[in-house]
């Protein structure tokens, strides 16, 4: 009997059990909204955030590879942390320092769009928030490595069934000197093709061109064979200035990222390639796909095609981790993050809750979470291990490690670690997330605190 | 809530609420958190019934809602599985009629299933199930397409060693 048959039978034969269900209950009032008229329900717990689990709200934050550095390093900012400093233009003078800014973009509802809200990295203090355009809300964003500018995608009010990432424009955040405001203009980049998302998104380095990566059809009916596209604009003019697409079966998707596209893909650091991350896909049956995540090098000095992998070279290939004894024993990874030298990749575990061999000792059996720093052969060495929380008696700590900017070697990275401990009943405990720097091997906390169930991008 | 909601909404459920709560069950192994889970999810459909641009979707966001309230349950889930797997015949996770029913080979890929993370464990669900394409199971996770074929790889992929090793 083949697995498939077996998941397809046993699903079947569970959900046969339900023969018979109660009667809907409607609230008597047809104005439900009314107070006091409504039948008094369970409450639910506070963070709804944790209806999406640690792995998914982690990656719905959809991390940010922008190369923002700064000139000078000053004052009680933790290790290795950038400064506000003058604006410069052009490339960064220490690409391996910590940005000074980071953006956040909060989650969007029906009737609240997203907001921007650009802070400082090393006090984590606000510096100024931006309200979108009207019947319009922020989707990503993306930072060149001036320290200065920004480009942000503009998505339409999400409505209740609407996915994320469609993008209606594009607009050109310039922070001012000395932090001292900010210049939002609208680009004449156009908007991405109709029923197409967002995947990836970065800034060249000296901010004048802005690669976007997407889905070409993601409507289309299945089985799906179409291209992606990855496209290269003049921020100045808003010209596409060359495409690729992927014209194999393969799909390129953004790996594991729910929304937000920044993450995706890293232009390298001296301006003349794009790193990015490819879930290669081969279609093995109906409805069944082998998805293996990959990063790959496409060099803009040699001459332009228009076959995206044709064009390009791997970097990393199946950094997948290792499931044996009945469990994962290394943790996969959250998500990869394509270094900006065009040689390897960075990424944070995920712990998994796989736990089939039934064992209640959650310290022993899960993963511990790390940073890793994967080369070329697939191969990866642990930059930092998390130490492990202490669970009180009778629960477990579940939890996921992303990376959310690293410098071009992966030597330095901003890390969120995000946690929770787990118990038997409904009764979940809090969802706490540390964002920090690490570097040689030291894991600093930044004061930067975030509500990662009510940001969709958090972008250094 | 416009005169139409309760009608509209009432065969909606007449409709399509067997299969929600078969699908809750999937997903949590309980059917009283099954129900209670698809009658929260027809209560917010009822009372968001006037500002729902596409009514023809309610179906998409039916099953949405569902996952959502399941994914509440996801760790207690977790926590069942394993105790399915230590004691698989633990009289308050599933009963000796509804044990004969599924039947044991059954059971223990259920209980693999409930092992999944959480993503995984509806992708799985959404494409062997109920079928759905991967755009239908994108809009019911609110993830993207390419998360759906992701987790569903990894999800079967998972399941086939978990079993294996079990054998």
């Amino acid at each position: 009997v083949s697995i498939d048959n077996r998941i397809r039978t046993a699903i079947g034969a569970t959900a046969a059990t339900v023969r018979e269900i109660p009667p809907l209950a409607l609230p008597p009032d047809p104005r439900p909204a009314r107070p006091g008229r409504l039948p008094v329900r369970r409450p639910r717990r506070g963070w709804s955030g944790w209806l999406i689990p640690v792995a998914a709200a982690v990656a719905v934050i959809a991390v940010a590879a922008t190369l923002v550095a700064v000139r000078t390093v000053s004052g009680p900012a933790p290790h290795g942390v950038g400064q506000p400093g003058p604006a410069t233009s052009g490339v960064a003078a220490n690409p391996n320092q910590v940005p000074a800014y980071y953006a956040v973009i909060t989650k969007p509802t029906a009737a609240t769009p997203a907001d921007l809200t650009i802070a400082e990295t090393a006090t984590g203090k606000p510096l100024f928030t931006i309200k979108p355009p009207q019947n319009t809300s922020f989707g990503s964003v993306t930072a060149a490595a001036d320290d200065r500018t920004f480009v942000v995608s503009v998505a339409p009010l999400p409505s209740d069934l609407s996915l994320p990432m469609v993008v209606v424009g594009w607009d050109l955040l310039r922070v001012n000197p000395g932090a001292a405001g900010y210049t939002l203009r609208r680009l004449s980049i156009p908007a991405m093709p109709r029923k197409t998302l967002l995947g990836g998104l970065a800034l060249s380095p000296d901010g004048t061109e802005l690669a976007a990566l997407f889905d070409s059809d993601p409507a289309a009916t299945e089985p799906f064979e179409g291209a992606a596209t990855l496209r290269i604009y003049s921020v100045a003019s808003g010209q596409a200035l060359h495409t690729w697409q992927s014209v194999s079966k393969q799909t390129l998707t953004a790996l594991g990222a729910n929304s937000g596209a920044s993450g995706t893909v890293a232009w390298l650091a001296n301006g003349h390639g794009l790193a990015f991350v490819w879930d290669a896909t081969e279609h093995t049956g109906q409805n069944l796909w082998k998805v293996t995540p990959e990063v790959w090098r496409l060099d803009l000095a040699k001459p332009p095609g228009t076959d995206l992998l044709a064009g390009s070279t791997p970097v990393v290939m199946n950094p997948t981790g290792v499931f044996a004894g009945g469990a994962w024993v290394n943790g996969i990874c959250s998500r990869l993050y394509a270094t900006a030298d065009g040689n390897g990749a960075v990424c944070g575990t995920e712990s998994m809750l796989a736990v089939p061999n039934g064992t209640t000792d959650c310290q022993a059996t899960l993963p511990p979470l790390a940073f890793r720093a994967y080369s070329g052969d697939g191969s990866y060495r642990v930059l930092y291990t998390v130490p492990s929380a202490k669970a009180p008696k009778g629960k477990c700590v579940d939890g996921m490690a992303s990376v959310l900017w690293a410098s071009p070697s992966g030597s330095t990275l901003v890390g969120v670690v995000s946690t929770a401990l787990v118990s038997g009943s409904l009764d979940l405990g809090p969802f706490t997330s540390v964002v920090g720097v690490l570097a040689h091997g030291r894991w600093t906390p930044l004061p930067i605190h975030v509500q990662l169930s009510q940001v969709v991008e958090l972008a250094f | 809530v416009p005169p139409d909601a309760r009608e509209q909404v009432t065969a909606l459920y007449q409709a399509h609420a067997l299969s929600l709560v078969r699908l809750a069950k999937i997903m949590l192994g309980d059917q009283s958190a099954a129900e209670d889970v698809v009658q929260d999810a027809f209560l917010g459909l009822y009372r968001k019934w006037p500002s729902l641009r596409d009514r023809d979707r309610a179906l998409g966001y039916l099953r949405a809602s569902v996952l959502n309230a399941c994914r509440e349950a996801h760790r207690s889930a977790t926590r069942r599985a394993r105790a399915l797997l230590r004691a698989p015949a633990a009289p308050d996770i599933v009963s000796a009629e509804e044990s004969a029913l599924i039947g044991e080979a059954n059971r223990e890929v259920m209980a693999a299933l409930r092992a999944l993370p959480t993503r995984q464990r509806e992708a799985v669900v959404l494409r062997y199930y109920l079928d759905l394409n991967e755009v239908q199971a994108a809009q019911a996770m609110n993830v993207s397409r390419g998360t759906v074929k992701s987790a569903t790889s990894r999800g079967r992929t998972a399941l086939a060693r978990m079993l294996k090793e079990d054998q």
